[in-house]
């Protein structure tokens, strides 16, 4: 192959890739400040802890994150008509360009696919749960999953059973598929037909997602699920993060503290 | 404070010449820096800038670039090589010389293929393979043989060593040829270089 074919094909790579590799300098820099400050803090933490470990308590006010843990995979649907064929991908914090795209054409698909799941060595064993919720459109579940479906072997009769909507919780692993039915609905828009609508939201559509151990909030997720020129939906990881156990136990997160940092990504 | 991107591209289709001067202002800087990662001639660089601003004036508006960074990033980049293109005495930046010697190694095959390809089929497949790498591997293949930054760079930027560095693009640059064989985009040669 010449290098010109190959570098005039790679000069119109995305415009998601480059920009996380203009970015990629700076977050590297604030990174490795950051964990210096998570070092730090933890080390503030362990000394109080120490000093208040008598008393069995844990310290108000001091929550430490770190780079969050969940893993979203999304899925390239040209490539299979099932989930279990489809090629699928980690989205990557940040890159918001990459195949694994889904448009309201495909029939055979009830909406975009994301895969939720956490692996961490840490949370072994507790059981790990997501609170789900979304502002524009809705979820429904994998018809496949035997949890929704007894008689998995077949489609759903009643797609009630598999429709989750709006505000929902689901098991680590589970794979969710967002519909953009609220956007077809002018009565729910305002009287806005699609494209208004969709401009209306400036084309970002988002998902929150709350991240529990036993019960506890352990990190959130900011997925944003973008509407792109060629009428293709396609998620993106916009933050997550995580808050570990502390000497094993966890730390006093609250639904309100969480809610307002995810306030903050999203406004950003 | 500089200008939000979203308000330059306004200044664009308002057809106002402030949106020039907000981005030379911005994106002046990196638009330099990817044009002397390229040329020879640190003149030549400084009118690369100014054939950028002109391209992006007269590609803006209809186009309305949902990243703007990026958008002038590939003008740059653009302008840069047809400069190396139309200009043959123009010589190419050791840094640029050195890191397509490194990718010649990778995408040496006998027969070529380019009849039967499509650009953006080609595009999408390496998209697609950089999308196999892990982020770091993936950041650094870019700054290395999309931006021409050298390895001094790269390894201070992320805070690594050099040799760091070398090993990670030597990989990715296997990975890369593994992937066009296997994509059908290369024939296999029994010959690689290895460029480290």
């Amino acid at each position: 192959m010449k290098r010109e074919t190959f570098d005039q094909a790679f000069e119109q790579i995305s415009d998601g890739l480059l920009e996380d590799a203009l970015n990629v300098y700076n977050k590297k820099r604030s990174r490795r400040q950051l964990w210096m400050r998570v070092a730090a803090v933890a080390a503030t933490v362990a000394i109080v802890l120490t000093a208040t470990l008598w008393q069995g308590k844990t310290p108000d006010g001091e929550i430490v994150s770190a780079p969050g843990i969940l893993k979203v995979y999304a899925y390239d649907t040209t490539t299979g008509t099932s989930i279990k064929d489809m090629v699928r991908g980690e989205l990557r914090e940040g890159v918001i360009s990459h195949p694994y795209r889904w448009t309201m054409g495909m029939n055979w698909l009830y909406g975009l696919p994301l895969t939720l799941c956490i692996e961490e060595e840490q949370l072994k064993g507790m059981e790990i749960t997501f609170d789900v919720s979304v502002e524009v459109g809705e979820y429904w579940a994998d018809n496949m999953n035997p949890k929704y479906n007894k008689n998995h072997n077949d489609p759903v009769a009643d797609t009630d059973d598999i429709k989750l909507g709006k505000t929902f919780t689901v098991d680590n692993g589970e794979t969710i598929f967002w519909i953009a039915n609220d956007l077809y609905d002018k009565d729910a828009m305002g009287g806005k037909p699609f494209l208004e609508a969709v401009k209306a939201y400036n084309n970002k559509f988002t998902t929150r997602i709350i991240i529990k151990a036993d019960g506890n909030i352990v990190g959130y997720a900011v997925v944003f699920i973008r509407y792109e020129d060629d009428g293709w939906f396609a998620a993106y990881l916009s933050k997550t993060i995580y808050y570990p156990l502390i000497d094993g136990g966890f730390q006093n997160v609250t639904e309100g503290y969480v809610n307002n940092e995810m306030d903050s990504e999203i406004k950003e | 404070m500089p200008m939000e991107d979203h308000k330059i591209i306004e200044l664009f289709f308002a057809r106002s010449e402030e949106a020039i001067a907000h981005v030379r202002e911005k994106y002046g800087p990196m638009c330099r820096k990817i044009a002397a990662n390229m040329l020879n001639d640190a003149e030549d660089a400084d009118e690369c800038v100014n054939d950028t601003l002109l391209a992006l004036w007269n590609a803006i508006p209809p186009a309305r670039p949902q990243l703007l960074r990026p958008y002038i990033a590939r003008i740059s980049r653009n302008q840069a090589r047809n400069r190396l293109v139309y200009n043959k005495a123009q010589k190419r930046s050791a840094e640029m010389a050195i890191s397509l010697e490194e990718l010649d190694g990778c995408l040496a095959s006998p027969d070529s293929v380019e009849q039967a390809m499509e650009g953006r089929d080609l595009t999408r497949a390496i998209e697609r393979f950089l999308l196999t790498l892990d982020e770091d591997s993936r950041n650094m293949f870019l700054r290395r043989y999309w931006f021409y930054d050298s390895v001094e760079e790269i390894a201070e930027g992320f805070g690594v060593s050099k040799n760091k560095v070398k090993v990670r693009l030597f990989r990715a640059r296997e990975k890369l040829r593994a992937y066009l064989l296997q994509e059908g985009y290369l024939y296999e040669t029994g010959n690689i270089r290895s460029g480290i």
